[in-house]
């Protein structure tokens, strides 16, 4: 093991010897992003990955300035060790999206009355049924899901890339709610063998179709959402 | 670097963790991606039944049920006082380890808070950005337990500090093992790494494909079902085939035929089942009793279809 770590550090050390190559490697990424940008949107995440790769390696040549190569000298390391902060940071801020944006950070309080609403529509679903069947866009379905185990789903939530992975029927349930007005006939035409389930739409968002002539019912409004219940009354 | 700089870089770091960890609690949008993980915590905590797939979750599930505080609460608004700090300790050892001069460590810890609050990269990601997906393994993995294997990576190679030069001091048999063109410990020590590599890759490759299929397979069953059903009509006594009922994956219904008019109610019984809308119907010509019992009760035909000339060839 330890003539293998000693075989890699010789060959890395011949390679980045001066530590020169790599944050000229970060820099080339930088200057060919900047010329795609403008013909091309969106930068690729590789090149905010690339920094912290870059700066561990730029750490580990510090190593090798302190054993002293003698090619090495002093200007060329302070030009370096300027030139190598600046590289990252400009790669992070090209590269990165803030967490602190809009669609991740709410300042005005906002999220906490969402939650609260949506803790009232978890706990009115719960108190109807011991496991309610339910059915909504896939962000109130997963709020839904992770705040009781109880609920059934009509479709499973699929990861950004597993949407082509579900059934059919999944699918279809699933690209209905994707839309502002959901078709609760089609809905209904997938899931009418069941015999009671519960559509849930944020009101202010969505405004569902088809929903009476189909055997659904407006059962409650929560808050800012309304909870379909479908039943199959109507034929009866 | 000055050294108040310093001090004040330290600081400004501390201030960056101590919000980054008050915004994770009290003022991130809990993303769909994050929250998709979230239900198997909220599983563990109701049932108490860990499960295997996702152990660290499991943990949080089991810890929340012990502390009796809901899932939800636990994850979303305790659980960031404890891992956010706790990952910056970990990258506090890191940096404290790395093998640069001590005044510039604290740029690098500043360095580390900038990466995370520029790290969302995608919905995808969500689940390993830390200020977004805390809970998970991969968030976990990522800015924990990384951190702590580089920490003792570094203190191994301080330790076992790499020879500067081949040569004069290596000892008669390694210098004699060096002089072989093609075998000698290094090419060895190469070979066996691309062997390695490329295991590793066709282990990923396979288990990838393999995955695949067993997806394929799994949907394949629910696939066949969903695209439809075929109901026989045994007409009002049920002792005859009077006809069928086609019910497509979307929901959509075809009759055929359905017979005379003494089986128009149990015709009209088992339509209803299905819906009040069909969308085809292919009648039998002089056979039209339970189509016309059927619309009088309402329900809707789009498409009739009169078969003519049919005769018994057998």
């Amino acid at each position: 093991m330890k003539e293998l770590i000693t075989h890699f550090w010789s060959i890395y050390k011949t390679v980045f010897e001066n530590g020169r190559l790599i944050p000229l490697f970060l820099g080339a990424m930088i200057v060919i992003v900047l010329g795609r940008k403008k013909a091309e949107p969106g930068v690729p995440p590789l090149l905010f990955l690339l920094s912290p790769l870059t700066a561990i390696s730029f750490a580990f040549t510090g190593l090798s300035f302190c054993s002293g190569p003698k090619e090495t000298t002093k200007r060329s390391q302070t030009g370096l060790r300027i030139a190598v902060p600046v590289f990252l940071v400009l790669a992070i801020l090209l590269s990165g999206r803030s967490v602190w944006s809009d669609d991740l950070a709410d300042f005005s309080g906002t999220v906490s009355e969402q939650e609260a609403e949506l803790d009232a529509v978890c706990d009115d679903l719960l108190s109807l049924e011991e496991a309610p069947k339910i059915v909504a866009s896939p962000k109130i379905m997963a709020s839904l899901l992770a705040r009781s185990s109880s609920f059934v789903p009509l479709y499973t939530l699929p990861s950004p890339a597993g949407v082509e992975e579900l059934p059919e029927n999944e699918r279809q349930i699933y690209e209905v709610f994707l839309t502002q007005h959901p078709d609760l006939e089609k809905i209904y035409r997938i899931c009418h063998k069941e015999k009671r389930f519960y559509a849930i739409v944020d009101r202010e968002q969505t405004w569902p179709e088809h929903g009476f002539e189909n055997g659904f019912d407006l059962m409650d409004s929560v808050a800012g959402y309304d909870i379909y219940a479908y039943t199959g009354a109507a034929y009866e | 670097m000055n050294r108040y700089l310093k001090k004040g870089i330290w600081i400004l770091c501390a201030i960056l963790i101590i919000l980054q960890t008050v915004f994770a609690a009290f003022y991130m949008v809990p993303q769909q991606e994050g929250l998709r993980y979230l239900a198997d915590a909220v599983k563990v905590s109701e049932t108490g039944k860990i499960l295997l797939s996702s152990p660290v979750l499991s943990l949080w599930g089991l810890l929340s049920r012990l502390l009796h505080i809901r899932a939800y609460t636990f994850l979303l608004h305790v659980l960031p006082f404890i891992i956010i700090p706790l990952c910056y300790a970990a990258y506090i050892f890191l940096v404290l380890s790395l093998p640069v001069a001590s005044e510039h460590k604290p740029a690098v810890l500043f360095f580390i808070c900038l990466l995370q609050l520029f790290g969302y990269q995608s919905e995808t990601l969500v689940p390993v950005t830390l200020l977004l997906g805390w809970y998970t393994g991969y968030a976990l993995s990522a800015h924990l337990f990384l951190p702590l294997l580089l920490v003792f990576l570094i203190r191994y190679l301080k330790k076992h500090p790499v020879r500067e030069t081949a040569g004069a001091d290596i000892p008669y048999e390694e210098d004699e093992d060096m002089k072989h063109k093609y075998l000698n410990s290094r090419n060895l020590g190469i070979a066996l790494l691309v062997v390695l590599l490329l295991f590793t890759a066709v282990t990923f490759i396979l288990n990838r494909k393999i995955n695949n299929l067993h997806l394929a397979t799994q949907n394949l069953q629910k696939s066949i079902e969903g695209k439809g059903e075929m109901v026989e009509f045994r007409g009002a006594l049920g002792d005859e085939g009077k006809g069928y009922i086609l019910v497509g994956g979307d929901g959509g219904i075809s009759v055929l035929f359905g017979g005379d008019e003494a089986d128009g109610p149990a015709l009209y019984e088992e339509i209803a089942k299905y819906g009040q809308n069909v969308d085809n119907w292919y009648l039998k010509e002089g056979e039209q009793g339970a189509y016309e019992y059927c619309r009088q009760q309402g329900v809707s035909v789009s498409h009739v279809y009169v078969m003519q000339g049919m005769e018994e060839v057998q």
